[in-house]
């Protein structure tokens, strides 16, 4: 079959067990699209495709066998059936067809076979191997692939309104693609597919309530939504800017994510993948980039209404200020949401204070007792989390205003400083530089470092646990905790409370180095280079084991501790 | 008008005006001129010194500079043609060479008289035109004289450059030399050579001595007894004073002086800081001092002890084989090195892999089994020690230094692993072997590691410093459910290095790190058993000895011993919770650790006894449940622990805000079941916290500074007060006097440019008026000599006619 030189080649490989099956697949293939008599091998093909124990033969059988297919749908005479019925009818009349009638209906169940084995790859949630993603990527290509044949065999696109694409098919797609988990790889891919307005038109549409009556909700199944709304492309609008000039824009913002997308992207083309532009109405709503954000806002609206697991919740709650916000028409529809878990307490509300400040702030949403939450928030357990670096940003950012009155900037502080009691060392530096600035910000509450009123105080009159700030006395007392630890055993820590002994510069300071190296390791490391810590290095001049005869190396515990 | 205005003007206005349109001016730069103080002799005094200083400027660019000085140039005078300048430094003047070789010429230093002849007085043109018959013309003769002069100069100067190049050779050569001699007399003539110092020992007497009394300086006169007791205390006191400055700010590293002084220190007081090497051990400069004082002693000696030490090596070579012949505990011996190699590895990447293979270190290793194995006793493994410590003495060998540093390494790796224990059935601690190895340890690092600075850190101080690195990281390593407290290993190695360091400094290159290690094991670490609850409360042990002196605070400990009781109040069990409701802050400050474990110690049926907990047992003790009167051993050390802590830091401003949850959960203890004695110390503990609770303190006052006045020009201060009590009270007296002063001033103002201009016109006109005479008086000169003329015109013209 294969020219000279070729067909020596394929001989000596053939020695080569692996390389068998490979080499006959491509021959296979070969002779179908040569010549359409041979089709028979699809049935070979669709065998290697579904059965195949090694990888390699899989994804060859199944990318080539979307070629043949590809080419056969383009073929007129042979195009698909328009509907169930017409194919039944074919069936019915299977006696009476011509040569060329049974053609198309023997591919027609072909083709409806390997969407089944492809459909079958995608939802396999066995195999996680590195190898089976290669699978599951070529067979999501394969069935956009071939559902683009689909489309563009189907004339008249736009009838009434009604959009010909394959809806059925790309109902399954995504039932499959979702319903296992996902790793970054193919959610990239699906991501590409997304770029294309009318794909991503469609999906929204399917995933805004009709997906929910087709499947049973899963945790699985959430989360992957979850993961595919925080990457969807293009919905971003920055503001007065018609749609067209921002999905440049929005290219532009995001360097790393327009390398992976082709580059007509940026030439202000709103890339169609089924349908042809010319076959759209002007304002078509799948070229209007507010209707895809409507939608969105409506499929992330109805998705919050599903039970969410703790893990699951807490991911949204990430991924909300910065993926999902911008790209709702109306992110005050969190509002109840937000509220409801600001109130729920504990990890949870700290996550929803980012968004539900991003709200107050940029939206106008207004949240009567905002900071008498975020008083109440405000306790120990926040060192030992991961996000304490960005919850004290957000406090930071809270307490920027200089209109907020002395009272509640001081129970702040002084909860701050009761909070620095039980701190480790790393995340001092930010809190008393935070302290020093809401001083320096809040001249009002200076009377918390520098009090003239001579009167001996037995009770600190600050009360760390009455709920409201306003009641719990903050500004009659001072910061004697800040002051005690001048004796921290952490030499730096108390350098940087000399700094507030005076007030002496009039100025805030930068917070953004506080984060940087407050944990323990990076401390140690620290004071452990000789370069960076110009500590001294000086030995004991004398042995002290010495001088207690056995000393510490009496086993005795109770001897270990002298009370005097 | 009065004068003194008037010269003002003729000062001031007058000579602008009079340089009015003139662009430069002349400046009298002549010296003193406008100096009226100087008198004349002054000035004229020194515009002398000033020529004279100008004329002795030397010309930089004369080749023929110094002792080829053209005569012409410069006035010399000379003595027995000698400068007199040079003569005045009464150096040994060398004259020239012709005068060396008759020195007893009466007509030393004198021109030769055939030169004078001929040169002198006008001499030169017959004689030379007679001899010559040649006549040169002067130029040419003095052309000559320079090429003469010039052509003597480089033949000295060349002259002067081959003795120097010759001398350097010699000295070259010289050095080749000496080490064959050395060599020579060394390893060829030994037995003639042992005559010869044998010969020479009344040589080598006297040249010390001479020596000595060259060096020597009156030394101290031998002191008593009290003395030497006085500068001991003096000593200590003084340490003690340094350690406390350290202690309260931070000490820039490097002082050069502090080094010295405890070098000092370290010579004289032997009697305070016993170490078992003393006798042996000399320090290197003084070991340097005397070497160079008896070299030639000293290199037979050293050749005799190279020899000896060469025969022990031999010795000890056979002895290890018989021993490993005798021996023949493969297994055991395997399992020891296999040890040596792990811990080498944790404890070092080591830089010093070279001496790993030498003798002594598998000497080291066996002696360290036997020890192990009990089959040698603590002063034995001693004498091996010092032996040891003998042949790596830093005098003999360089790389003798590097040695010792990684003989330091395995101490500390032995001493680690004396924690380490290999079978729960042999779990006791041999506390005098602990002191013996804390003492070597720390008398290495005080000799050869005391000396630290930035640039060259000691490879003492960085072996303490790889450990923290490697448990540091070692941590970060492990997952958040696998950290745990670490064993006693680790532990100990804490209190080593508590030993060895101040842990009063404020911050300090080893203990800062090490205590934030520490604290972090206390926070972060999961409490699941006896064992853990336990090897923590040892940890806060070890901080409280890092920080009692210092008092410093450690959040850490009073957490984690709050957590303690915390699982002693049992909180979180129903039933006694009604005494106690502690508030979410409370809560949010007790570690995540003891509100997950499982861990209890309230203690359910009545007991009286503690039990004597022991460090080994407990702290590897992997049950969760126990006995209750070790659980009240252990509720009574949490309580110790706390009131030790408590009393650190009782003079602490925030001591009731660091102690009031610990006295909650003490306040809720139940009790009831408790050994008595477990009782009175919660009761004592209790009563102590609310006792300084009873403390008031007072507000915070910061520093605030007096405000800076921005800077000023200097007030002006009037003498006189221009102040008129008529209008004393009214606000406008002030502005009236201003008004006043105005026109006073403009009136004054006014007034002084009117005499300006009067003087000026006043000048002009006397200038106009004496050209005006100047004019009338030529115009008559002239009108007179043209009615001369005239006169005698007409004169002429009458003769005429």
């Amino acid at each position: 079959m294969e020219g000279g030189p070729n067909a020596i080649k394929i001989i000596l490989e053939n020695f080569c067990a692996a390389m068998v099956s490979i080499e006959k697949i491509d021959q296979l293939a070969g002779q179908i699209l040569r010549n359409k008599k041979r089709s028979n091998f699809i049935v070979d093909l669709l065998k290697y495709a579904s059965e195949s124990k090694k990888i390699q033969p899989c994804v060859k059988s199944v990318s080539w066998l979307c070629q043949i297919f590809g080419s056969y749908l383009k073929d007129a005479k042979f195009r698909l059936f328009l509907d169930q019925s017409e194919q039944q009818m074919f069936e019915k009349n299977s006696a009476n067809l011509n040569s060329d009638e049974k053609y198309r209906l023997w591919m027609n169940q072909r083709l409806g076979d390997l969407k089944n084995v492809m459909l079958d790859y995608l939802k396999n949630t066995s195999a996680k191997s590195p190898k089976f993603k290669t699978i599951k990527i070529t067979c999501l290509t394969g069935l956009f692939d071939l559902m683009k044949y689909e489309t563009q065999t189907k004339k008249d696109q736009e009838i009434e309104g009604k959009y010909q694409i394959p809806q059925e098919l790309l109902e399954c797609i995504i039932d499959a693609f979702l319903s296992v988990e996902l790793d970054d790889k193919l959610i990239k891919k699906f991501r590409s597919y997304l770029t294309y307005w009318d794909m991503r038109y469609f999906i929204l549409k399917y995933l805004l309530i009709d997906f929910y009556k087709k499947n049973p909700v899963t945790e699985t199944l959430l989360e992957n939504m979850l993961n595919i709304f925080a990457v969807i492309p293009g919905l971003v609008t920055e503001e007065k800017q018609t749609p067209k000039t921002d999905s440049a824009n929005d290219t532009e913002s995001q360097p790393d994510k327009s390398l992976e997308e082709p580059k007509n992207n940026s030439t202000n083309e709103q890339k169609l993948f089924v349908l042809r532009k010319e076959n759209l109405a002007v304002n078509s709503k799948i070229t209007q980039q507010e209707v895809h954000r409507k939608l969105f806002n409506d499929c992330f609206v109805n998705y919050l209404k599903n039970q969410l697991s703790a893990k699951l919740y807490k991911k949204l709650l990430i991924k909300l200020p910065e993926k999902l916000i911008p790209k709702m028409t109306n992110p005050l529809m969190l509002a109840d949401f937000l509220t409801h878990s600001y109130n729920s307490g504990g990890l949870i509300s700290v996550l929803a204070l980012n968004s539900l400040f991003i709200l107050i702030n940029n939206y106008n949403l207004d949240y009567p007792n905002f900071y008498q939450k975020a008083y109440q928030l405000l306790d120990s357990a926040i060192f030992h989390t991961k996000y304490k670096d960005k919850f004290f940003q957000l406090l930071d950012m809270f307490l920027l205003s200089t209109h907020l009155s002395a009272g509640l900037v001081a129970a702040f502080i002084k909860k701050l400083s009761r909070m620095s009691l039980t701190c480790p060392p790393g995340d001092l530096k930010f809190l008393v530089l935070f302290t020093y600035n809401l001083l320096i910000r809040h001249p009002n509450c200076k009377i918390l470092i520098h009090n003239k009123t001579k009167a001996d105080i037995f009770e600190d009159p600050y009360d760390i646990d009455c709920p409201d700030f306003r009641n719990c006395n903050a500004l009659k007392s001072s910061l004697w905790e800040i002051q005690s630890l001048k004796n921290h055993y952490c030499a730096y820590v108390s350098k940087e409370i000399e700094k507030m002994n005076s007030l002496s510069q009039p100025v805030e300071f930068q917070l953004d180095d506080a984060f940087e190296n407050n944990s323990y390791e990076a401390i140690i490391e620290m004071e452990l280079d000789s370069n960076k810590a110009t500590a001294n290095c000086a030995l004991n001049y004398s042995l002290s084991i010495n001088e207690e005869n056995n000393g510490f190396y009496d086993m005795k515990v109770s001897n270990l501790v002298k009370i005097n | 008008m009065s004068f003194k205005a008037h010269d003002k003007r003729v000062k001031t206005l007058l000579v602008e005006y009079k340089n009015q349109f003139k662009g430069n001016a002349f400046n009298d730069k002549r010296i003193g001129e406008n100096d009226k103080n100087m008198s004349l002799e002054d000035k004229m005094f020194k515009r002398f010194v000033a020529e004279r200083q100008k004329s002795r400027k030397i010309n930089k660019f004369n080749l023929n500079d110094d002792e080829f000085d053209n005569p012409s140039n410069k006035v010399e005078l000379t003595h027995y043609g000698q400068n007199l300048s040079q003569i005045e430094r009464f150096e040994r003047v060398q004259l020239s060479d012709d005068d060396e070789v008759d020195e007893n010429d009466p007509d030393k230093g004198k021109i030769n008289a055939e030169f004078v002849s001929k040169n002198f007085f006008g001499g030169f043109n017959e004689n030379s035109e007679d001899l010559e018959g040649k006549k040169k013309n002067r130029k040419e003769w003095i052309e000559e004289m320079i090429t003469k002069s010039k052509m003597l100069k480089y033949e000295k100067q060349k002259e002067k450059d081959r003795t120097l190049d010759m001398t350097e050779e010699l000295d070259k050569e010289w050095k080749n030399i000496i080490p064959l001699i050395g060599k020579m007399s060394r390893d060829l003539k030994k037995e003639e050579e042992q005559k010869k110092t044998k010969a020479d020992e009344y040589d080598v007497l006297v040249r010390s001595l001479q020596f000595e009394s060259e060096k020597a300086q009156p030394t101290n006169k031998s002191k008593t007894s009290e003395e030497i007791e006085k500068e001991r205390v003096e000593s200590l006191s003084k340490n003690e004073r340094e350690l406390k400055e350290r202690m309260n700010r931070e000490v820039e590293e490097s002082l050069e002086e502090d080094l010295k002084q405890k070098k000092s220190f370290l010579k004289k007081t032997p009697a305070n800081h016993i170490s078992p090497d003393d006798i042996e051990f000399d320090d290197p400069e003084y070991l340097e001092m005397f070497r160079r004082q008896e070299v030639a002693m000293k290199n037979k000696k050293l050749n005799e002890e190279l020899e000896k030490k060469a025969k022990e090596e031999e010795q000890d070579e056979s002895e290890n084989e018989q021993t490993g012949d005798s021996d023949k505990e493969e297994v055991e011996e395997l399992i020891s090195e296999k040890d040596f190699g792990d811990e080498n590895e944790s404890v070092q990447k080591s830089n010093f892999s070279e001496y790993k293979n030498e003798k002594w270190v598998k000497e080291f290793e066996n002696v360290c089994l036997k020890m192990d194995q009990k089959s040698i006793d603590c002063s034995q493994f001693d004498a091996f020690l010092k032996s040891l410590i003998q042949k790596l003495d830093p005098s003999r060998d360089e790389n003798n230094k590097k040695r010792l540093c990684l003989l330091t390494e395995y101490l500390i790796s032995y001493y680690q692993s004396m924690f380490r224990f290999k079978s729960p059935s042999n779990i006791s601690i041999d506390s005098n072997l602990a002191n013996l190895l804390t003492n070597y340890i720390f008398d290495f690092i005080y000799k050869y590691g005391n000396k630290s600075t930035k640039k060259d850190p000691s490879p003492y101080i960085a072996l303490f410093k790889r450990i923290l690195d490697n448990l540091n990281k070692d941590y970060l390593n492990l997952k958040i459910n696998e950290r745990k407290i670490p064993q006693l290993d680790i532990l100990f190695t804490f209190k080593l290095i508590s030993s060895i360091f101040p842990t009063s400094d404020f911050r300090h290159q080893i203990i800062t790190p090490c205590l934030l290690i520490m604290a972090r094991y206390l926070i972060q670490s999961q409490i699941q058993n006896i064992g853990d609850l336990f090897r923590g409360l040892f940890l806060c042990n070890l901080c409280y000895e890092f920080v009692s002196k210092s008092k410093r605070y450690i959040p850490e400990c009073v957490q984690f011993l709050n957590g303690a009781l915390y699982l002693a109040a049992n909180i979180n069990s129903k039933n006694i919770n009604q005494n106690l409701s502690l508030s979410n802050f409370e809560l949010s400050t007790i570690f995540e650790s003891f509100k997950r474990t499982k861990l209890r110690l309230s203690i359910i049926q009545k007991s009286d006894d503690l039990t004597e907990l022991s460090l080994t047992k407990t702290s590897l003790d992997e049950k969760i449940q126990t006995d209750d009167s070790t659980k009240a051993a252990i509720i009574s050390y949490v309580i110790d622990l706390l009131t030790s802590f408590a009393k650190i830091y009782q003079e602490m401003v925030s001591f009731k805000e660091i102690f009031s949850l610990s006295k909650k959960i003490l306040d809720c203890i139940n009790t009831d079941n408790n050994p008595t004695e477990l009782k009175e110390r919660i009761s004592k503990i209790a009563e102590f916290i609310d006792q300084i609770n009873l403390n008031p303190r007072q507000h915070l006052k910061c520093l605030i500074k007096k405000p800076v006045a921005s800077k000023l020009h200097e007030p002006k201060i009037q003498s006189k007060t221009k102040f008129d009590p008529r209008h004393h009270n009214s606000l406008t007296s002030e502005k009236q006097l201003f008004a006043k002063k105005y026109k006073k001033e403009l009136k004054s103002a006014i007034k002084e440019i009117r005499h300006d201009s009067q003087f000026l016109a006043r000048v002009q006109l006397k200038e106009q008026l004496e050209k005006d005479a100047k004019r009338t008086q030529k115009v008559k000169e002239i009108m007179g000599s043209l009615a001369n003329q005239e006169g005698d015109y007409q004169k002429v013209k009458r003769q005429k006619i």
